[in-house]
């Protein structure tokens, strides 16, 4: 059985650890030998560091690779950009030989293995392929009965529309979420576009996202990357900060972000407290939990 | 870094081009502009949207979809055509550059481009547009969702023929 | 055509024809090689500096703060995340790494006292 080690980000540990609770559990529920990378740096975040230093970008993702080869495992990453950045590096060093000498002659200079035999498995992956949805379906407990929109990512889409946003769809509804399909689906969160036109990003981008979630009465916007977390929970605090001095709570205020990994455990028969959904919120979730009792 | 591109000889008009091109698919395009920033920092590393070469709109007739604005280096080059300071040139790939040496900024190039492709500098009073990153674009790098790509151009005028509506 | 005439003509084209060959050059170049566009002391865009020295610092985006340590505690966690966080041998390997990449140069950051110089 393969062994995998979570990779956990920047962002997760200390922006969600209710999520990193909720992936923990979910895939100790679900059977799988699962554990964290251990001692992980950045991942190194492909949108700025690939323009800056290419070559740097490669070696210090490589890094982390050389790491899941130390600790024989298989990488899995559940923030789109982690894993982008992974599976970009992977495929570059297998298919460019100058580029993998320069990587493992800076590795070696540390002390490191080159990463010649690690897989890089995407969290969706690894739930759908591995684990199997008629498997994920059996293990549900109870039907959420939510509605909600889903902003899936744009790295996601690396391997096509096909892949992982369908994986992702089709988890949902085995949780028993009724998907609302809104016009900003395909679009970015805005996380890299904050550096440039931090505007743009929040009023254009997130505003709009959760807006039409409130008017669509969502319960809750569902997402699986951390970095696509980090920018809807910055923009939201941003956006609130606003509205208080306006004294009025904008709408996309009110519907709160919510990670797979959450839902499933919520699906499983866990409760809320166990993987503590209430703590460091951006949107407080009580109305959903509420909602969640009620049914 | 190692070009991709190759030139493409063009018997009738006796120029050389690239053999290919960068094509934007709409349907794909998030909208997160990576592409811009990267070939602002590429060019002149900063990452003010106001120097990329590029450009990322949101489609005013479908929110939601985005389209975006990049130079072609066409075969009958309007900018080159109308610039009067021999200032835009081809160069051996077939890339159209414009030396900033002898550009004067009057602006001539970006009316005479059908899409207004270049663009003045933001501080100095010269024009600039794409080079393709002398052959190795950047941009199509950093596009995960794969709208962007560079392509032959033959099947790149397939691709935009069918966006368009038309057969291909 | 005067003679005058022709001599400036010819005078002309010669600086026409030196300007081509120094234009002839790539944009990233260019930028170089006019002293009115030389590139700015460092290459570190601004709105990227503060996570840029995060990453040297602990060598992630974000530092463990109070809050988080709090936050983690509640949710069934171990305080400090299994990352770079706690193992520390980490953060020194991607210093060095960082260092022979020449990063640190290139940006001009001083590992030392934590900054960038411009
Ligand atoms: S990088 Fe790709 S998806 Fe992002 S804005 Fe540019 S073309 Fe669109």
């Amino acid at each position: 059985m393969k062994r995998y080690g979570y990779f956990l980000g920047c962002v997760m540990p200390v922006k969600m650890p209710w999520a990193e609770k909720a992936v923990m559990l979910v895939a100790k529920h679900l059977g799988l030998h699962f554990d964290y990378l251990r001692g992980t740096t950045c991942c190194i975040r492909p949108g700025v560091w690939k323009p800056l230093d290419y070559d740097a970008w490669l070696t210090l993702t490589s890094y982390n690779l050389a790491l899941a080869e130390e600790q024989e495992v298989v990488l899995v990453d559940s923030c789109n950009g982690c894993w982008i950045s992974h599976y970009e590096t992977l495929q570059e060093l297998r298919e460019n030989s100058e580029k993998r000498e320069m990587v493992a002659s800076y590795l070696k200079g540390i002390g490191k293995p080159f990463p010649e035999h690690v897989e890089v498995r995407h969290f969706l992956q690894v739930l759908y392929e591995d684990v199997g949805l008629e498997k994920i379906k059996r293990k549900v407990k109870r039907k959420l009965n939510l509605r909600a929109t889903r902003h899936i990512g744009c790295h996601a889409r690396k391997l096509g529309d096909d892949v992982l946003p369908r994986y992702f769809d089709e988890i949902l509804e085995a949780l028993g979420v009724e998907i609302i399909d809104t016009p900003y689906d395909k679009m970015c969160c805005g996380l890299l576009l904050f550096l440039a036109d931090p505007e743009r990003s929040v009023y254009e981008r997130v505003e709009r996202k959760l807006n039409y979630a409130y008017e669509q009465e969502a319960d809750f916007c569902a997402l699986i990357c951390s970095g696509c977390y980090d920018q809807f929970d910055r923009a939201v605090r941003i956006l609130r900060k606003e509205a208080e001095a306006k004294g009025e709570l904008p709408k996309a205020c009110s519907v709160p972000v919510v990670h797979l990994a959450e839902l499933m455990a919520l699906a499983f028969g866990y409760k809320p407290e166990d993987f503590g959904m209430q703590h460091l919120r951006c949107t407080p979730v009580d109305r959903l939990l509420a909602k969640l009792q009620g049914c | 870094m190692e070009a991709v591109i190759a030139p493409l000889h063009v018997e009738q008009l006796n120029i050389t081009v690239t053999d290919k091109i960068l094509v934007h698919d709409p349907s794909k395009c998030t909208g997160c502009c990576q592409c811009m920033i990267a070939c602002a920092y590429k060019h002149f590393k900063t990452f003010d949207l106001e120097y990329a070469l590029l450009q990322v709109h949101e489609d005013p007739l479908q929110p939601g979809r985005f389209i975006n604005a990049h130079c072609s280096h066409c075969v009958h080059a309007m900018c080159l055509a109308a610039c009067p300071k021999e200032a835009i040139y081809r160069d051996e790939n077939g890339i159209v550059r414009i030396s900033p040496l002898k550009c004067v900024g009057c602006g001539i190039c970006s009316y005479a481009c059908p899409i207004s492709i270049p663009k003045k500098h933001p501080r100095l009073n010269i024009y600039m547009k794409c080079d393709l990153c002398d052959g190795d674009p950047v941009c199509v790098k950093m596009c995960s969702a794969e709208a962007l790509k560079l392509l032959p151009r033959e099947e790149a005028f397939k691709i935009v023929a069918e966006l368009r509506g038309g057969s291909p | 055509m005067s003679e005058r005439a022709s001599g400036a003509k010819l005078h002309w084209l010669r600086l026409l024809k030196a300007a081509e060959r120094l234009t002839k050059t790539k944009l990233s170049e260019e930028i170089q090689v006019h002293p009115w566009r030389r590139p700015l002391p460092s290459e570190a865009p601004p709105p990227a500096k503060p996570a840029l020295a995060r990453d040297y610092e602990v060598g992630l985006v974000y530092p463990v703060t109070d809050e988080a340590i709090e936050a983690r505690a509640a949710c069934g966690l171990p305080k400090i995340p299994p990352t770079a966080h706690l193992y520390r041998d980490s953060v020194y390997e991607k210093r060095r790494l960082l260092e022979a990449l020449g990063v640190l140069k290139r940006f001009q950051f001083n590992g030392i006292e934590r900054r960038f110089k411009y």
